[in-house]
């Protein structure tokens, strides 16, 4: 059933933008009409409405082969930023020079988006927006259809429309993107378009020019963390931390143990007693705290809720690296991913950067993600674990980083309507509900 | 981008001159630009245009419902799109005159509304209807079908007026308007194609006219299934119902035409063209024969496009009750109604003793024989000595010959052997179903000298309890002969009775319950038929039945709504939080005696006032408490806990006890 949903959705979606790009205001009112008058002029003998359909069509088709004339040339040249944050709006300007001899009047830019119609597979994983559908709505699919297009990164943009351009003449005309959700748009075009003499159809030519843009996950604002547990013994000390190459401080010299790395002799004691020593440093200790993220949707899981999920990483990320830690935020995707942060080794930018690519994973048991953080417990100071669900596996890591003495702060993204399973009040696990994540954290 | 000055006054009238209602849209048209010179604006939001738009949806619904039960549903159809812009126009006048010159979605599309009001607003998008109803003006006059070139003039101009503001500045206005003239002699070159394309293709093909699968009979050719190897199979389909009065008779053929003209399988009609049937002074219906009609009977046929062949019996002398716009009949008894709905009821009055009575006199045509098969049925007619006997007993000589040695049989195993289908059927099988026995029995009656014609139709012998009618399926349709005898014509019908018996046990086994669902559709569809003949009452009904509908379903929403907002349901919180606070009784109670809140000041700040004040002595201090409690409720976002939550409710009411008893001990 949903092959035919899509199917139907997808012939619909391609006519929208057809009548979209293709047909200017009063083209469309011009087309609906040609429709209503070719269902009523069927039959010549009862109504006129057939000489209304001859008059439209010959008017629409006039203005389609009047539209094919237009062939501008054209050079774009974007200023885009890197970056972007999931619904707000980024604006950028794009130069446009006239290449032709002619001087090119009502000209409109607009930037030509990658098509966001999903696949029938993405289709069929998308999940329906929360609350009562009307039947129709339930049998169409419609609603579904909608939501997964609108969470596209490349959601929608403004266009403008160019000044007059002589031969040879530029300008510069501002452009917005407007991206609902984090990924990265690739943009390949920008299309400059014009009504045909009629009025009626839009010609438009595409401009080749690439570029892209990293779409950042939302943020929520969130107090300052305080996760108790102390500081950690970190081996590789400032170093690994700040910079490449030995600027440990000295500590003091003994005798080679077998299992010593030979980076630590020194030689120059080697040279003068024959033994070999090895120099030893002061320990260093930091504030290291792990951040990990569930990407553990399971089938038919929501998206809202992996989305929101993110955000909330995203925002802890960008809270606890301005504290003067470290931060490790792992997560299990193709493979169990593991970035540190913090104290000169990439900053928030870079950790966003890759949250903004992150995706659910399906196809492993929950206890990759478990074991991932496992074998690091040692190391953290803290660990702040963001769940999208809750069960026996998720229960059982809580438990086990508590047995291991690890301070945890554990957060569960949770959709109120989808009637999933809640831990209990004494597990220690903050709930926040998607449409009032905000809220939720605020009150940490 | 709003529409030209004048244009859509210039539209009405337009629509107006063509329906012959200029005056009252002159008035419309007038009220509509007036909105271009006067400045007054109406602040009208959501809520007032879904007032408006529901208004005129309710009047849509009533007017298709009307048009629905009184005409044909083409005509039905083309009525409403008449009258279309009537119905809209206080939308479009109320966006004219509206602060925003815009019509919010939702207010016209209930999706849209249900979701806005989830959302607590509209669908912030806005929609200019001026544009869609200067179309529909358009349409409309186009409906109205005043065959002059003034609406295709029309038409052109207002079209022309809507898209020389709007075209681009780089087009030059010379290329602007022969682009558009060019498109304006295209059309009206198109249209004049069109129209004689129809005419052509309505008198070439007729098929195409009486189109589909369903129409059964074609007066101009009958294909049979002769020659053909195999089962025959036909459904169970209920084409007929055919409703007789208590002890009046049943016809047990309904014919629907006939022809005089075989060759190879094909039956035809030659010089078969239909005549215009007059109807009655009273207007009530159409004779199709003289004589007498002592008995009559209800069909409920279906009308594919409006148009078909009625079947009747073969005495029918005149059909009454259908709501066609024509009756024609040809020469070889075929009657046809055009502009009839897609379902209709026909009442036929007919004398039952009478024979077919509407065919014209036989001519040399009526005795020919096709050269494959001259030869073979001469001899048979010889050998059964038919032409030696008198008409009258060469008939059932005839029958006898095919109820001796013929059986009817839907399966036809062997072919070919340089042999036509008939002959082999007559030398060889003597096995064949009705169109065999039919076909064979005029071409041997001809053989004997005998006027005969093919005639198809149906046997009606299926009668059902529940609908208290004979059904007449697909599988009953029929073939026979027609005989001139003793300067009449007769229905000769030779195929064995089995058949009826044979046809009945190849019905499929889920036909009871598409009967069921034949049956529903078709007491829905007399409903539309018995309204107009009982007079409009059973109309008033209907339309009071829809309107308690509505009503009762508004009723229903309000309950619904009410229950969700007095927070009953347990558990389930109200919209805004703490609307439910039991302060606001309070608040009323103190307002009485002047110290109510101001706007501005929130219930904290209003508490201490009335404590500093005096005047609301009651418990200055518990006053202050419970105001506190009750911001809580209305702005913690972790909301009152339970106990806190009682302590208001009760702290409330026992601050309206005191009060109270304070107030009746005053003096």
């Amino acid at each position: 059933m949903d092959n035919i949903r899509c199917f139907a959705l997808r012939t619909a979606h391609t006519l929208r933008h057809w009548l979209r790009s293709r047909w200017t205001s009063p083209g469309r009112l011009a087309l609906g009409a040609l429709a209503a008058a070719a269902v009523l002029g069927m039959d010549t003998h009862s109504s006129m409405a057939y000489q209304a359909f001859t008059f439209l069509l010959a008017a629409v088709l006039i203005s389609l082969v009047a539209a094919r004339g237009f062939r501008p040339r054209l050079e774009a040249v974007r200023a885009l930023p890197r970056f972007g944050t999931a619904g707000e709006p980024i604006p950028y300007r794009v130069r446009v020079r006239n290449l032709g001899a002619a001087v090119l009047r009502d000209i409109s830019l607009a930037e030509r988006l990658p098509d966001p119609a999903p696949t029938y597979k993405e289709f069929r994983l998308a999940d329906a927006p929360a609350g009562r559908l009307h039947w129709l709505d339930r049998l169409a699919g419609w609603s579904r259809w909608r939501r997964f297009v609108e969470r596209r990164p490349a959601g929608g943009s403004e266009g403008a429309v160019l000044p007059d351009l002589p031969p040879g003449g530029s300008a510069e005309v501002s452009l917005q993107l407007l991206p609902p959700r984090r990924g990265v748009i690739r943009l390949e075009a920008v299309s400059a378009s014009r009504p045909d003499p009629l009025g009626l159809a839009t010609a438009e030519r595409l401009v080749a020019t690439r570029a892209s843009v990293i779409v950042l996950p939302r943020r929520y604002p969130v107090s300052r963390l305080s996760l108790p547990g102390g500081r950690k013994y970190q081996q590789g000390g400032v170093a690994l931390a700040s910079s490449v190459g030995e600027s440990m401080e000295f500590s003091t010299l003994r005798d080679y143990k077998p299992g010593d790395p030979p980076r630590r002799i020194h030689w120059k004691s080697f040279a003068r007693t024959g033994r070999l020593i090895v120099k030893e440093n002061h320990d260093e200790y930091f504030v290291r705290h792990a951040l990990v993220l569930d990407t553990f949707t399971g089938p038919g899981a929501s998206e809202a809720v992996f989305e929101e999920a993110v955000s909330v990483t995203a925002s802890f990320a960008c809270t606890v690296l301005t504290q003067e830690s470290l931060l490790d935020l792992l997560f299990v995707g193709a493979e169990a991913y593991h970035f540190t942060a913090g104290r000169g080794l990439g900053g928030a930018g870079r950790m966003l950067e890759i949250l903004a690519a992150v995706q659910p994973c399906n196809d492993k048991p929950f206890e990759e993600l478990s074991r991932s953080v496992a074998m690091r417990y040692r190391l953290v100071s803290g660990c702040i674990l963001v769940l999208v669900a809750w069960d026996d596996a998720r229960r059982a890591l809580t438990r086990q980083l508590r047995a291991l003495g690890v301070p945890l702060q554990t957060f569960l993204v949770r959709d109120p309507a989808s009637g999933s399973a809640l831990p209990g009040s004494g597990e220690g696990v903050r709930v926040l509900e998607t449409g009032r994540i905000a809220e939720g954290l605020a009150n940490i | 981008m709003k529409t030209p000055p004048l244009l859509l006054g210039a539209a009405l009238l337009f629509w107006g001159f063509e329906a012959g209602l200029l005056p009252l849209v002159a008035a419309l048209g007038v009220a509509l630009e007036a909105s271009r010179f006067v400045r007054w604006r109406w602040d009208a939001g959501l809520k007032e245009f879904s007032r408006i738009s529901d208004v005129c949806a309710v009047l849509l619904a009533a007017l298709t419902v009307y048009l629905y039960v009184t005409r044909p549903a083409q005509a039905a159809f083309i009525n409403l799109v008449r009258l279309v812009p009537l119905l809209v126009f206080p939308v479009v006048l109320a966006q004219a005159f509206s602060v925003r010159g815009a019509v919010d979605a939702a207010a016209l599309f209930a999706t849209l509304r249900r979701r806005g009001a989830a959302a607590g607003a509209g669908s912030g998008t806005f929609l200019d209807v001026s544009r869609p109803f200067l179309a529909l003006c358009v349409l409309a006059a186009a409906a109205v079908n005043v065959r002059t070139p003034v609406f295709y003039a029309g038409m052109f101009l207002l079209f022309s007026w809507l898209l020389w503001p709007l075209r681009p500045r780089y087009a030059r206005s010379y290329v602007w308007v022969l682009l558009l003239a060019l498109a304006g002699l295209l059309g009206y070159a198109g249209q004049a194609g069109l129209h004689n394309l129809q005419i052509l293709l309505e008198a070439r093909l007729p098929m195409l006219v009486f189109g589909s699968g369903e129409m059964p009979s074609d007066p101009y050719l009958s294909h049979t299934a002769i020659g053909q190897l195999g089962v025959i199979k036909q459904s169970g389909d209920i084409m007929l119902r055919v409703q007789r009065p208590a002890g009046g008779q049943t016809p047990r053929l309904l014919r629907e035409a006939s022809y005089d003209s075989y060759r190879s399988g094909e039956w035809r009609a030659r010089e078969a063209a239909f005549s215009w049937v007059p109807p009655s002074a009273a207007g009530e219906g159409w004779a199709v024969s003289g004589g007498k009609s002592p008995e009559k009977f209800l069909i409920y046929a279906r009308f594919p496009k409006g148009k078909g062949l009625l079947a009747l019996p073969a005495g029918a002398r005149a059909v009454s009750r259908l709501p066609a716009a024509e009756v024609s009949l040809n020469r070889l008894g075929a009657v046809r109604a055009d502009g009839a709905p897609g379902r209709a009821v026909y009442e036929v009055a007919w004398d039952p003793s009478s024979g077919p009575s509407r065919d014209s006199p036989p001519g040399p045509g009526d005795l020919a024989l096709p050269a494959e098969e001259a030869a073979l049925v001469r001899r048979i007619a010889g050998e059964l000595g038919l032409g030696r006997l008198p008409p009258g007993k060469a008939l059932p000589a005839l029958g006898n010959y095919f109820s001796r040695d013929f059986q009817y049989s839907l399966y036809q195993a062997e072919g070919g052997g340089g042999v036509s289908p008939v002959a082999r059927f007559l030398t060889r099988t003597r096995r064949g179903h009705c169109e065999f026995f039919g076909t064979a029995s005029v071409l041997l009656l001809r053989a004997a000298g005998i006027p005969a014609r093919y005639a198809v139709g149906y046997s009606v012998q299926e009668y059902s309890r529940l609908q208290k009618a004979f059904l007449v399926r697909q599988r009953h349709s029929h073939a026979w002969a027609l005989a001139y005898v003793d300067g009449a014509w007769r229905d000769v019908d030779n195929t064995p009775a089995s058949w009826f018996e044979e046809e009945a046990s190849r019905a499929a086994a889920m036909e009871p319950l598409g009967d069921i669902w034949s049956w529903l559709v078709y007491k829905f569809s007399t409903l539309r038929f018995e309204l107009p003949a009982s007079g409009g009452r059973r109309a008033a009904w209907l339309l009071a039945a829809l309107a308690a509908f509505f009503v009762l379903k508004g009723a229903y929403r309000i309950f619904k709504s009410g229950l969700s907002g007095r927070g009953i349901a347990p558990g389930a919180a109200p919209e805004v939080q703490g609307l439910d606070s039991e302060l606001y009784a309070v608040e009323k109670a103190l307002a009485g005696a002047g110290l109510g809140r101001r706007s501005w000041e929130p219930m904290r700040a209003w508490a201490r006032r009335v404590g500093e004040s005096g005047a609301g002595s009651t418990g200055a201090a518990e006053l202050e408490r419970l105001a506190a409690l009750h911001s809580r409720l209305r702005f913690d976002p972790a909301g009152l806990p339970a106990p806190e939550r009682e302590a208001l409710r009760a702290g409330a009411r026992d601050w309206l006890l005191k009060r109270r008893a304070e107030k009746r001990s005053q003096p």
